[in-house]
């Protein structure tokens, strides 16, 4: 009986994973901060029904951000997405599968490597722990030393860190993260779809030819970027793209997709294990997990893998067929209007999670967000909405 | 879209984010409710001492209301007693279980 309520978790979670996925402003951590608040049914279900809709969110949340958000044309080659390029030349369907093939063998190599990951945890965490405001703020720095346009990304930097720092301190508000980064990443690509008038090219069903050399590259270079990630708060999966695609050689658009695929699902698969190991979540998942078992042994870590392995395969296949869906469908759809939709959806969420004074953020984020978009640079130079206050938090 | 004018409206914005920032108040919610809460929420609750430890650098304190108690962590050795009635602002942090790192301690009069 306690088998079948298992699983009966796992795919409610792979259910609320798609959801998640899907939908532009519902995050994962949302829904798990809603089932610790309700203190919501038996503790190994919970985590199973945790960890599988985290997983599956890995796989999902690229459809939207590939499909939504896409720019005129390709012009300002930096700040477009890798997603959005393929999308603009009939491409989206592959871009989505080559995520998909990331996630997936992320986190095949992932499981593989857990007993190395948790020796380099034993052995090293202190050693991390102390330079975590180095390492971050190096790695910012290296980003913004790389741009053409320096002064532009630093100021975005600047102002990005300025941001985090006073929404942190903003004390009406619920789930800060929320409007942050919605307000910066998200409504920015969504408002430039509507006003430039988007219009999505016919989209072509066709797979991307990839060489073995294209398909076992970015994984390895995922691992390498995962791990930074996973150690290292405030760095987000495009900085560590970036930091792997200069430690293994530069990537090709094909291979970055797979390699930001990778990294969104090992982290996650690895934020559970470090949560097991030295009772430090780097997740939102993993930190309802820790918080909703009282004893996380060894037992109930394999437990959680299970239920990631399967929620991984099945996410697979089914997002796979889902994309295919949409990408017959999406040419015939008014782009504008379904941006500005997703727009409107978003920002009530935000007034309806973190209240009345999330405006303020998103406002705030917006601006932000639209100057790096029309400045042609990285967006992840606005990540500094997280490293800064980051290094604040280590330093004083 | 002219970058020059979007930053300026992002300065401004950030102008007034600080002012929100440093007026506004956290919600006043019952031990019970702040425990719910995320970590690095705010919180602002009122109870009873009714456990203080000194240690080299802060004070911990536990906080109880009629709903529940909580741990309360704060840098500033202040004179808070057993029994006195505290308003205590802060955020939710975690050490063990949820504790609130205190920004401010005032005693209330009954």
């Amino acid at each position: 009986m306690e088998t079948l309520l298992v699983f009966l978790s796992i795919f409610s979670g792979i259910f609320a994973g798609i959801i998640t996925g899907l939908i532009p402003g519902i995050h994962i951590n949302l829904i798990a901060s809603f089932l610790l608040a309700l203190q919501f049914g038996n503790p190994l279900l919970s985590s199973c029904f945790i960890a599988a809709m985290a997983i599956t969110h890995t796989f999902f949340d690229f459809i939207p951000s590939i499909f939504l958000g896409a720019p005129e044309d390709d012009s300002n080659a930096l700040s477009v997405l890798p997603g959005h390029r393929l999308l603009m030349k009939g491409y989206g369907y592959a871009a989505v599968k080559l995520t998909l093939f990331g996630s997936l063998f992320g986190l095949l190599l992932a499981l593989a490597i857990i007993p190395l990951y948790i020796l380099l945890l034993k052995f090293s965490f202190s050693i991390i722990k102390y330079s975590v405001p180095f390492v971050i703020l190096s790695i910012s720095l290296f980003m913004i030393i790389k741009e053409k346009k320096k002064h532009i990304a630093f100021i975005i930097f600047l102002i990005s860190g300025i941001f985090g720092l006073l929404t942190f301190q903003l004390k009406p508000i619920s789930q800060p993260l929320l409007p942050l980064f919605t307000s910066l990443f998200g409504l920015p690509l969504l408002f430039l779809s509507i006003k430039n008038k988007t219009k999505i090219k016919k989209q072509k069903l066709r797979d991307l030819k990839l060489s073995r050399k294209e398909r076992i590259k970015p994984l390895f270079s995922g691992i390498f970027s995962s791990l930074i990630v996973s150690f290292y708060p405030a760095v987000g999966s495009g900085q560590a793209a970036i930091l792997g695609s200069e430690m293994f050689g530069r990537l090709n658009t094909k291979e970055f997709l797979i390699l930001v695929g990778s990294i969104n699902t090992i982290v996650m698969l690895l934020s559970f294990v470090t949560a097991y190991q030295i009772g430090k979540p780097r997740t939102g998942s993993a930190a309802a997990i820790n918080e909703i078992v009282e004893n996380f042994d060894f037992n109930f870590l394999m437990l959680i893998l299970i239920s990631c392995l399967i929620a991984g395969i099945f996410s697979f296949f089914f997002c796979k067929f889902l994309s295919k869906t949409i990408t017959k469908k999406i040419e015939k759809v008014n782009y504008p209007l379904l941006c500005l939709l997703v727009m409107v959806f978003v920002i009530l969420i935000n007034l309806f999670v973190s209240g009345i004074f999330s405006l303020f953020v998103l406002a705030t984020g917006f601006f932000i967000g639209l100057t790096a978009n029309t400045s042609g640079i990285r967006r992840i130079h606005m990540m500094g909405s997280l490293v800064i206050p980051t290094i604040f938090y280590f330093l004083f | 879209m002219k970058t020059s004018l979007t930053l300026a409206l992002s300065l401004i914005f950030l102008l007034l984010l600080f002012f929100l920032s440093t007026s506004l108040e956290a919600k006043l919610m019952s031990i019970e409710q702040a425990k719910k809460k995320n970590y690095g929420e705010w919180v602002k609750v009122r109870g009873h001492i009714k456990w203080k430890k000194s240690y080299s650098n802060f004070l911990l304190l536990k906080i109880c209301d009629n709903t529940d108690c909580i741990f309360a962590l704060s840098r500033d050795q202040q004179s808070i007693n057993i029994d006195d009635y505290v308003e205590v602002i802060g955020k939710i942090n975690r050490y063990k279980e949820k504790q609130i790192v205190i920004e401010e301690i005032k005693r209330i009069e009954i």
